[in-house]
């Protein structure tokens, strides 16, 4: 069901030093049956996410999916980067844009503070559309 | 002293919320059907450190589902009209394998109008034998 691709290769050089320039990006297309079993793993029914008729009467127009099914697939990029040398993590993000079901998100970073190993994040749809954005810090071992 | 929050209507409202109460706390059991529904909307391996892998720790992905499960559980009903603003998450060093119960709670842990809306943060800590995994932060703009 889930089509989870990375689309960036980790960089052996920078993942050697610790902190990579960049996070693995990370690719989900969604669609009303992602979104389904998202709602069941959380037990986020709300019609938002899963009623196109509901949703055709909101300002949204469309079923938009749940903003932590996006947020997740940042953190499964933030795992794929560091992988085992992963600690320690700290997110602050906010959801700037709903992201209607049936769109390709992608999410990624970029490093920000090589030092305190700060990241600016961001979750967008493939057309472009900053859906999530914020920061994380990570500790390694 | 205990602070309470008390649903008084229908469904929570801002009024209801009190900064620095407890709002529940319930348990969430990383069980196989959890983990299934994971890899059916992530991938089969769920991410590097995820179910599939060598050590048997389960994605923090997963970890963050669980938080919000716990606090859907622990406020409810809400108002329709509620956003999810923002986000923060930190994970500790403990984490959870498959089998696991993990140790839900939930608190208000702030409230503030500003410009004709109110802002509600909510804290949901998961521990694992103790041991906390997360510790996430809520806020949300809430509807009524």
């Amino acid at each position: 069901m889930g089509q989870v691709k990375s689309v960036g290769m980790r960089n052996t050089h920078h993942r050697q030093a610790g902190v990579p320039d960049t996070l693995v990006e990370m690719r989900l297309e969604t669609d009303a049956a992602v979104t389904r079993r998202y709602a069941e793993l959380t037990t986020d029914f709300n019609p938002i996410h899963l009623d196109e008729e509901f949703a055709r009467a909101t300002s949204f127009g469309n079923p938009i999916i749940h903003g932590t099914l996006g947020l997740n697939l940042l953190v499964s990029a933030i795992e794929r980067t560091f992988g085992d040398a992963l600690a320690d993590c700290r997110i602050d993000v906010r959801f700037i844009r709903p992201v209607p079901v049936g769109a390709t998100v992608v999410c990624g970073g970029t490093l920000s503070d090589r030092e305190q190993r700060a990241y600016q994040v961001f979750v967008r749809t493939e057309d472009g559309e900053c859906a999530v954005e914020g920061t994380c810090t990570v500790d390694l071992t | 002293m205990t602070v309470a929050c008390v649903k008084s209507g229908d469904v929570w409202t801002f009024d209801d919320f009190s900064p620095g109460a407890l709002l529940g706390e319930t348990s969430i059991v990383i069980d196989a059907e959890r983990v299934a529904a994971w890899r059916d909307i992530y991938g089969e391996d769920g991410g590097e450190g995820g179910a599939g892998d060598a050590t048997g720790r389960v994605p923090r992905g997963l970890l963050v589902a669980g938080m919000m499960e716990a606090y859907l559980t622990a406020v409810q009903p809400r108002p329709p009209g509620n956003v999810h603003a923002s986000q923060k998450l930190r994970f500790g060093r403990a984490t959870g394998r498959p089998g696991d119960r993990l140790d839900a709670r939930i608190s208000c842990l702030d409230k503030i109008r500003r410009k004709g809306r109110g802002w509600v943060t909510f804290l949901v800590v998961l521990s694992n034998a103790g041991h906390e995994v997360l510790s996430g932060e809520i806020r949300t703009v809430w509807a009524r």
